[in-house]
């Protein structure tokens, strides 16, 4: 029911930890993308930027994502959930281990949100975006 | 003795006589008057006379002798008379010995012999004590005799002049010789008192005149010491009575003289018609005489009853009498008769021919007695009828057979009022008229009701009785009483009718057959019922079909002889084993029966054995046995060729003898004889597993259905199985409860179970992974391509208005991605299944695989449709084996070859590379087995190093399926 909900709403998923981020303004965010596919990646600098973001960084695997967050301090990591090296819901759970509640993240994927059951919901993640529907106003919306 | 003896004897007494006259003339005392002296003389010869008579007719007989010797010592006393004093002494010495022989003379008579010792020393005893008392007074006393003579001469050999010795010597020899004088007459008392009176006739003068003679001694001995008077008288008396002796010898002779003459009067009596045993008893003086008469059966008296007692009385002889050489009788007398056999034979002789006569008499009276009592004790009827139909005589059994109680109700009757019932008495009296005059001899049965009423039925044999001038008398018949006899017919033929109708109405087969094995013959009328109904029903044949033939022949192959065994038992007294035969039917049809043979003796009484066949009819038992046994055999081979392992064990869980099927004995590695009576959860299963098989044997033994239980069995060599088994109750196939345990060796199917399931776990797990690599596939490929023209075209759209050139040249970025999406789904589509293969069949899907090759591959493949799954696989085999040859093999060309042979597929992919594959190293290989396997297809991969690598699939193609792929084919070109 859960997923059917879902999918009618959008393909936009605001988790319970977007009301945590709310408190952090910021007017021009800075992105760090990370998803192993380099045509998606091109693909959402262009959108992203093209709607205001900076994108401060790209990387293809879940380290390399820590490392970099860690180094360019962005204000938003957009996480596909299926990198090579370790899942984003788990890169996810590191990255609110090491810096509490920064950066927002917001999970991307291919596939559709239910196809992770209540991972997306459980994780601390703000929230979800097919990535078919990723645009500006999306990610914007999810950072209130 | 013969006349020379008795000369001399006389001669002798002549001379003594002489010498004693002259020597008394010329020497004598003066004092003796000559008349004692003839006296004493006469007395002396009277003895000698008497003895020599004596021996004349009984020379054996000794009492002559004493008598001779009496007469002869006699004259020695004569010497005493002397006055020579030593003739006196002899004579004084001697006289006194004739008390010697005369008392032998008394105690032996009149046979001669003493009856006893004492009889015989007696008179030896008297003659010492005298000669000694007399020696005695002639030593002691110069007169020895002063009582006879005063002028006596004196002793002249006296030693002593002691008179007083002499007297006590006297008075001593007197004691002593009383004492022997009442011991002589006590000893003749009681021979008389013994003797019979025949014997005391002979007895009497002799013995009488001795006693008289010795009683007067003992008085001369008394009177000789009281009174010299009474003494003188005495002596004169003793002398008479001594005297007397020879003279009453001489007539006891004469009286036997006497008694001969009384033969003649013997005859001239019994011609007289006088009693002849009177006349017998009289003549021999022997009035306890009795006659008796030989007979073969003994001796008998007049009256013919049996005389053994009277033959065998004590104290008397049997005298036979002959006549005509023959023994006609015999006189028992007394046996004192015997003194005189002269007497005896005369008077037998005189009576033989009476006694003859009288000895036809006792033998006809005694065959009377016998016929007599003959008659009377006889079970047989007997009256003796006259001419005139009147009985004149009958027996007891007449009698009571009449119903009479006196037999003299019957006599002086006519018998037909007596034995003839009233309606039928006319016309026996017309039948018995018309006999006569000659009354043939005849035969004839009648009944009738007596006079206490009672129903008799007597069967007469008449005979008629003539006298000796031919003519007939009377009429004897005699009747035997058969009342009895008729009411037992009666009855036995009331039975033999009860037993003819049992005989018919049983259901049982009965024959009767002879000794010889025949079938009697059947009659109502006669016990000897050859076959009964049921028997001619069963069989069918008629009785003239069967009587006389021999039983044996309707006996179908007697070859063990069993049959004929049985009737021979009968035969021979016994009942015999029952035997299954079959018997051949009139129809020709056989049937089986169970029979026996019992002997049974003919119901008439008459001896002959028979031989009682009876049976039951088996032949639907035997059907029903054979098919039994059919369906036993049926079991027995389903059982043995189960594959199924099969044992039969009883409630303890022992196996039954030869209890188990083949597949149990091959499959557990025992011989049939060796598993008979082990106990299964012991022998033939696995320790481990042994009590819960016992608890679950033990559960189906109470009732309980046990469902099917995999247990460890081992085999004789050790092995262990696994075995599917349960245990089932049997129906009581005989007394004990059996029960069937079924058991199926799943070890090998287990295995396969095993295998199959992790095949099918590595088909489920391949296809997971194929879809996996397939989502992944299309999530790299094809997706990420369609997300990026998503974002893009969003993006475009945003540049529409600003800036159209970007935006163009995004479109034309967008176009691109495009196209390599939809050839990457293209690939993916045919990765997953190739539509040619579905729509064109195996050889241009195989020939689409080989044009994609990178090396070049040789085809051989016909373009035959196979089933769908054997095409996908046999696909996919050559998908995967080129993909192998592309990937690693290093080869520089390939064969394909896809062929049919023997229902199945065999599809081989052969490469010339470097071989060396390891099949278990690719999942590809794998996933590939397990398709194959599906399909009951085997897949081989041979890939020695350096030779290439050739894989192999061979798939069986149904034959069914395969027909309908044919039909199907011009559908799937349309």
């Amino acid at each position: 029911m859960l997923g059917t909900y879902v999918r009618i709403e959008s393909a936009v998923l605001r988790t319970a930890h977007a009301r945590c981020v709310c408190d952090y303004q910021r007017v021009a965010s800075t992105v760090l993308i990370v998803d192993d596919h380099p045509s998606f990646r091109a693909s959402a600098r262009a959108i992203l930027e093209s709607q205001g973001f900076d994108v401060v960084g790209e990387t293809a695997a879940g380290k390399a994502a820590l490392d970099a967050v860690a180094r360019l301090r962005p204000d938003v990591v957009l996480l596909d959930v299926q990198l090579p090296d370790m899942s984003g819901f788990e890169v996810c759970a590191e990255l609110e281990r090491r810096n509490g509640l920064a950066p927002a993240i917001v999970l991307v994927s291919s596939r559709d949100v239910v196809d992770y059951g209540d991972l997306v919901q459980n994780s601390c993640a703000c929230g979800f975006i097919a990535k078919a529907d990723l645009s500006g106003e999306a990610v914007a919306a999810l950072l209130p | 003795v013969n006349r020379l003896a008795l000369s001399l004897g006389v001669a002798l007494l002549v001379v003594e006589l002489s010498a004693a006259l002259a020597l008394i003339a010329t020497n004598g005392q003066s004092d003796r008057a000559w008349a004692t002296v003839a006296l004493e003389g006469v007395t002396g010869a009277a003895f000698v006379v008497a003895g020599l008579i004596a021996l004349a007719r009984r020379p054996e007989n000794r009492t002559g002798i004493y008598l001779a010797a009496t007469g002869y010592v006699w004259y020695f006393g004569a010497l005493t008379e002397l006055t020579n004093e030593w003739l006196f002494s002899i004579g004084f010495l001697l006289s006194d010995l004739i008390w010697v022989s005369f008392t032998a003379l008394v105690l032996a008579y009149p046979t001669g012999r003493f009856e006893s010792r004492l009889d015989r020393s007696l008179p030896l005893a008297a003659g010492a004590l005298l000669l000694a008392t007399s020696t005695c007074k002639l030593l002691f006393d110069p007169t020895p005799a002063p009582d006879r003579c005063d002028e006596c001469p004196g002793s002249p050999i006296v030693i002593a002049d002691r008179p007083a010795v002499a007297d006590t010597v006297d008075v001593a020899t007197s004691v002593v010789g009383l004492a022997l004088i009442v011991l002589v007459v006590v000893l003749l008392a009681r021979r008389w008192r013994r003797a019979t009176p025949a014997a005391r006739r002979v007895l009497w003068p002799v013995v009488g005149a001795g006693a008289a003679t010795f009683l007067t001694v003992a008085l001369v001995i008394v009177a000789d010491q009281v009174s010299e008077s009474a003494a003188e008288v005495l002596q004169v008396l003793l002398f008479v009575t001594f005297s007397a002796v020879p003279f009453a010898f001489l007539f006891g002779i004469l009286r036997t003289r006497l008694a001969r003459s009384a033969v003649s009067d013997l005859v001239v009596e019994l011609d007289r018609g006088a009693p002849i045993r009177e006349a017998l008893a009289g003549a021999l003086g022997d009035p306890s005489l009795e006659i008796v008469y030989p007979l073969d059966s003994g001796w008998v008296d007049e009256l013919g009853h049996d005389a053994e007692r009277i033959v065998a009385r004590p104290g008397t002889a049997l005298a036979p009498v002959e006549s005509e050489g023959k023994v006609v009788a015999a006189l028992v007398h007394d046996a004192s008769l015997s003194e005189d056999p002269a007497l005896l034979d005369a008077v037998a002789h005189a009576a033989s021919l009476a006694l003859h006569t009288q000895g036809l008499q006792a033998e006809a009276r005694a065959q009377f007695a016998f016929l007599r009592t003959l008659v009377e004790t006889a079970p047989s009827l007997f009256i003796h009828v006259g001419t005139d139909g009147r009985v004149r005589n009958q027996n007891a059994a007449a009698v009571e057979a009449a119903g009479l109680d006196d037999e003299e109700l019957i006599r002086g009757r006519h018998f037909w009022d007596v034995f003839i019932d009233p309606e039928e008495r006319e016309d026996v009296i017309a039948r018995f008229h018309a006999l006569a005059p000659d009354f043939e001899t005849g035969e004839y049965e009648n009944a009738f009701v007596n006079a206490r009423g009672e129903r008799r039925v007597v069967f007469w044999r008449s005979a008629p009785v003539r006298n000796e001038a031919g003519k007939v008398t009377g009429i004897i018949s005699g009747g035997i009483d058969i009342t009895e006899r008729r009411r037992r017919e009666l009855e036995l033929e009331r039975e033999r009718d009860a037993t003819t109708t049992a005989l018919e109405s049983i259901p049982s087969i009965v024959v009767v057959v002879d000794r010889a094995g025949l079938i009697r013959d059947r009659d109502i009328d006669n016990p000897r019922v050859g076959a009964n109904r049921a028997f001619r029903q069963a069989l069918g044949w008629r009785d003239e079909q069967l009587v006389d033939h021999p039983f044996l022949d309707l006996v179908v192959d007697d070859s063990y002889g069993r049959a004929a065994g049985a009737l021979a038992t009968a035969a021979a007294g016994s009942a015999s084993e029952e035997v299954e035969s079959e018997l051949r039917c009139a129809d020709g049809s056989l049937r089986a029966f169970a029979w026996s043979a019992v002997p049974v003796a003919d119901v008439t009484g008459r001896t002959e054995a028979l031989v009682l066949v009876s049976g039951v009819e088996v032949t639907e038992r035997r059907r029903l046995e054979a098919e039994k046994e059919r369906e036993r055999a049926f079991l027995n081979a389903i059982a043995n060729n189960a594959p199924s392992l099969l044992c039969l064990i009883d409630r303890e869980g022992r196996l039954t003898h030869m209890g188990a099927n083949i597949a149990f004995e091959q499959t557990l590695g025992y011989a049939s004889e060796e598993i008979g009576g082990q106990v299964f959860w012991e022998q033939f299963v696995h320790p481990g597993d042994a009590p819960l098989v016992e608890r679950l044997i033990g559960r189906a033994a109470a009732g309980e259905v046990v469902g099917e239980n995999d247990s460890r069995w081992v085999t004789s060599g050790g092995t262990q199985l696994i075995v599917a088994w349960t245990c089932t109750p049997l129906p009581r196939l005989d007394e004990r409860t059996l029960f069937l345990i079924t058991g199926v060796d799943v070890t090998e199917r287990n295995q396969l179970t095993e295998e199959l399931r992790a095949s099918r776990a590595r088909i489920v797990r391949a296809e997971d992974e194929a879809r996996r690599v397939l989502e992944r596939n299309l999530h790299d490929g094809a997706q990420q391509r369609l997300v990026a023209i998503s974002v893009a075209l969003r993006l475009i759209e945003s540049k529409l208005q600003d800036d159209p050139a970007a935006a163009a040249a995004l479109l034309d970025g967008t176009r691109e991605e495009l196209a390599q999406a939809l050839e990457e789904l293209r690939e993916l589509a045919r990765g997953i299944h190739p539509a040619v293969l579905t729509d064109r069949g195996l050889a241009p899907a195989v020939e689409a695989l080989v044009s994609r090759a990178p090396v070049p591959v040789d085809i051989d493949i016909s373009s035959d449709r196979l089933p769908e799954a054997v095409e996908a696989a046999s696909y996919y085999v050559v998908a995967e084996a080129l993909t192998n040859v592309a990937k690693y093999s290093g080869a520089t060309e390939a064969r394909v070859q896809v062929v049919r042979e023997d229902g199945r597929v065999v599809v081989s992919v052969h490469d010339d590379g470097a071989g060396g594959a390891d099949p278990s190293r690719g999942s590809g290989l794998r996933g590939l087995a397990d398709r194959v396997g599906a399909l009951d297809g085997v897949l081989v991969v041979e890939s020695p190093v350096g030779q290439g690598t050739t894989v192999r699939a061979e798939i069986p193609v149904p034959l069914r399926l395969e027909s309908r792929a044919r039909r199907r084919r011009p559908d799937a070109h349309s």
